[in-house]
């Protein structure tokens, strides 16, 4: 290989250039590490969110659990009045109620993080699903010595086109978290109505409480002030991400109104969705085994 | 009618089968399920697979086609079928994301093989497409209720 001779004056320019060419290359490093950096921190954060998130979760999976196992080995094994057994059995229904709704939470959660989660829009009578879930929640709400009231100027009838078990389960969130951060002689207030065609409805509670800077954070995953308070209240953290995500799905809104120790409202609006149920999908069969339901856009097969 | 039949809820990775009749909801998107009905106990099964072949590294779970419909077969036999009674309707295996991957059609591919291998006939099917799908399996007649699910964006 020949190099060429350079004089002095081209040399000290070519080392001048390759000073400048380090100095940028410094910078553009600098640069990249601290971007290297911030990343590293965000996921430092998320993963101890994460452990968090996982020693909760095994608290709340393994409290019922072990209730449930413990109270059928009574009963199995046991002689008793049928009045204990009765006790025991409603003890073990309302372990494996809990358990139940947990379950849900972490399976749709799991599915909307991969995008499996599909709207499945049918027509929903409100009046009879909120009925349904206050219901459902009766014997935790008696069991706290809180009080429910609702107030509803819907018609039994009124129909609203949305996913019914996705908006069950946010309001399944929204109770359980009043009635969870609600003391005994506590209120718990949920008011349903139309507003502009759209559904509204309040969550509202005389519990502790969310601090303004709180309320911001309080729809990321696994978030829950203070890592402390879960030993006081129990708990994942999944509750309001999953509700958030899953009203965003049903494209309604929810907005936060709480102060430290002045109770929380949640006011949610749930619109009519108009779905498009598409023919796109082709079928290959011997041409009796399926056929159209005209009411409500079933295909049996 | 739906007064004496059971309810499920198949998840992902799950199958399902007894000899009572139950009404199993499951919902679709590049998961495919395999609907098992047999003729003469008039009894059925279900699966719900998300990804097409076990690869033979860690758990062989139904998690994966090939195993997930082996499975279910199998446990129809257990449950008292043979095979020659039985009949299968496939559903799902929607390609939702621009995936390059494919695993829709994929799922749709492993699960006919299978069935095929096992000289069990498809009788119906609604697989492949863009949109996810909802199912009501009634396991006591064989009848399946498909809707879509998605509306368009």
């Amino acid at each position: 290989m020949k190099s060429p001779k350079l004089t002095d004056e081209e040399l000290l320019i070519e080392i001048k250039r390759r000073l400048d060419e380090n100095a940028a290359n410094l910078i553009e490093e600098r640069k990249l590490t601290a971007e290297l950096n911030a990343v590293n921190e965000k996921l430092i954060a998320s993963e101890k969110l994460k452990s968090n998130f996982l020693s909760n979760i095994r608290n709340e999976i393994n409290n019922p659990i072990s209730s449930v196992l413990e109270l059928s080995k009574n009963i199995s094994e046991g002689e008793m009045s049928p009045e204990m057994m009765q006790s025991f059995a409603s003890l073990i229904f309302s372990e494996a109620f809990d358990l139940d709704f947990q379950l849900r939470n972490i399976f749709i959660s799991a599915e909307i993080e991969a995008g499996e989660s599909p709207l499945s829009v049918i027509s929903v009578k409100i009046h009879q699903l909120l009925e349904s879930l206050i219901t459902q929640f009766q014997k935790k709400i008696d069991k706290k010595g809180v009080q429910l009231t609702w107030k509803n100027t819907l018609d039994t009838n009124q129909i609203i086109k949305t996913d019914a078990e996705k908006l069950h389960l946010i309001l399944s969130n929204l109770l359980a978290n009043a009635i969870q951060f609600t003391a005994e002689g506590g209120t718990i207030g949920i008011d349903s109505f139309l507003e502009n065609e759209l559904l509204v409805l309040k969550v509202r509670d005389s519990g502790i409480g969310i601090s303004q800077d709180q309320q911001e954070k309080i729809y990321d995953r696994f978030y829950q002030i203070e890592e402390g308070s879960t030993k006081t209240y129990g708990g994942h953290g999944l509750g309001l991400s999953i509700s958030k995500a899953l009203l965003d799905i049903l494209e309604g809104t929810v907005q936060l109104k709480s102060e430290l120790g002045e109770g929380t409202e949640f006011t949610l609006t749930i619109p009519n969705l108009d779905v498009n149920t598409s023919n796109e999908a082709t079928f290959s069969s011997d041409g009796n085994d399926f056929l159209f339901e005209n009411d409500d856009d079933d295909m049996l097969f | 009618m739906d007064e004496e039949l059971g309810k499920h809820y198949l998840y992902p990775s799950a199958l399902f089968a007894e000899n009572k009749p139950y009404l199993v909801d499951t919902v679709l998107g590049s998961c495919v399920a395999v609907c098992l009905f047999d003729t003469r106990l008039k009894t059925g099964g279900i699966n719900h697979f998300m990804l097409p072949l076990w690869n033979g590294n860690g758990l062989a779970s139904p998690k994966f086609g090939n195993i997930a419909t082996e499975k279910l077969i199998e446990k129809m036999l257990r449950n008292g079928s043979s095979s020659k009674d039985l009949i299968a309707k496939v559903f799902g295996g929607a390609n939702q994301m621009n995936s390059s991957m494919d695993i829709g059609s994929r799922n749709i591919e492993i699960a006919k093989e299978v069935l095929q291998n096992n000289a069990i006939q498809i009788v119906a099917e609604n697989v492949g497409g863009t949109i996810g799908r909802k199912l009501k399996y009634n396991t006591g007649t064989g009848q399946v209720m498909m809707k879509f699910l998605t509306k368009s964006t």
